[in-house]
């Protein structure tokens, strides 16, 4: 992975993209014990702005001319399946901005607050989001207070409390 | 009434164990995931040899 979070750093560099956060499975990962997923989630931030998903064509270009494959909706660097998404709404859209600056094998890079997180999965929603839910409750990896205020300011408030009962420790 | 072995410390050692691992560095637990993978795509390539509910074994 170290060589793949250092393609993306260049990539920042090389103005494909703005900014950047690992999200999903593998930010979940970074609070929570280790699981099996099977991809690594990229939120970008990108400099053009449009409502279709070619907005990510540069990112596709940039990889495959440094000899990455895609196929289907992820790009393979070091046999890792990497998607990227652009940011699609204002959650997470913040949850780029914020997220916090950390080391993996001495390479810079960025990953989601567990409340941006936690969020996401409510908003998606999926029966396995529900469970990660409950992960980072119950693992108290979670500061309720901010994510009171996440909830609050991007109107998830009456989700969480209808759907509280799945996940509450 | 039958009585069932009290398990509630065995759950705590669970629990224990998954903090522990929620404890660990980030790059381990990458590689953890890694492996998890490779043992995913082993377990993935076994095939069914038989429909049966009782394999066959062979006698003594």
């Amino acid at each position: 992975m170290k060589e793949t979070l250092k393609l993306i750093n260049r990539m920042v560099k090389a103005g494909v993209i703005k900014d950047y956060a690992i999200g999903g499975a593998i930010a979940a990962i970074y609070y929570l014990e280790p699981f099996d997923t099977a991809d690594l989630d990229i939120f970008v931030q990108v400099k053009t702005s449009g409502s279709d998903l070619m907005i990510l064509a540069p990112i596709y270009e940039y990889l495959i001319e440094r000899g990455c494959k895609a196929k289907g909706e992820f790009v393979y660097i070091e046999g890792l399946p990497v998607q990227f998404l652009p940011v699609f709404n204002s959650l997470t859209a913040e949850a780029v901005k914020k997220a916090q600056t950390i080391e993996y094998a001495r390479v810079t890079t960025r990953v989601m607050r567990p409340e941006h997180l936690v969020a996401i999965m409510l908003d998606t929603g999926r029966p396995k989001d529900y469970l990660r839910i409950s992960m980072f409750l119950e693992g108290g990896a979670v500061s309720m207070r901010s994510l009171n205020a996440v909830l609050k300011r991007h109107g998830l408030t009456k989700k969480w409390k209808d759907n509280e009962y799945r996940f509450k420790p | 009434m039958k009585k069932y072995p009290d398990i509630r410390a065995i759950i705590k050692k669970k629990e224990k164990h998954r903090r522990s691992l929620a404890a660990l560095t980030f790059e381990k637990k990458i590689e953890m995931i890694f492996k998890l993978r490779e043992r995913r795509t082993f377990i993935k390539s076994g095939r069914v040899v038989s429909d049966s509910q009782n394999p066959k074994t062979k006698s003594p």
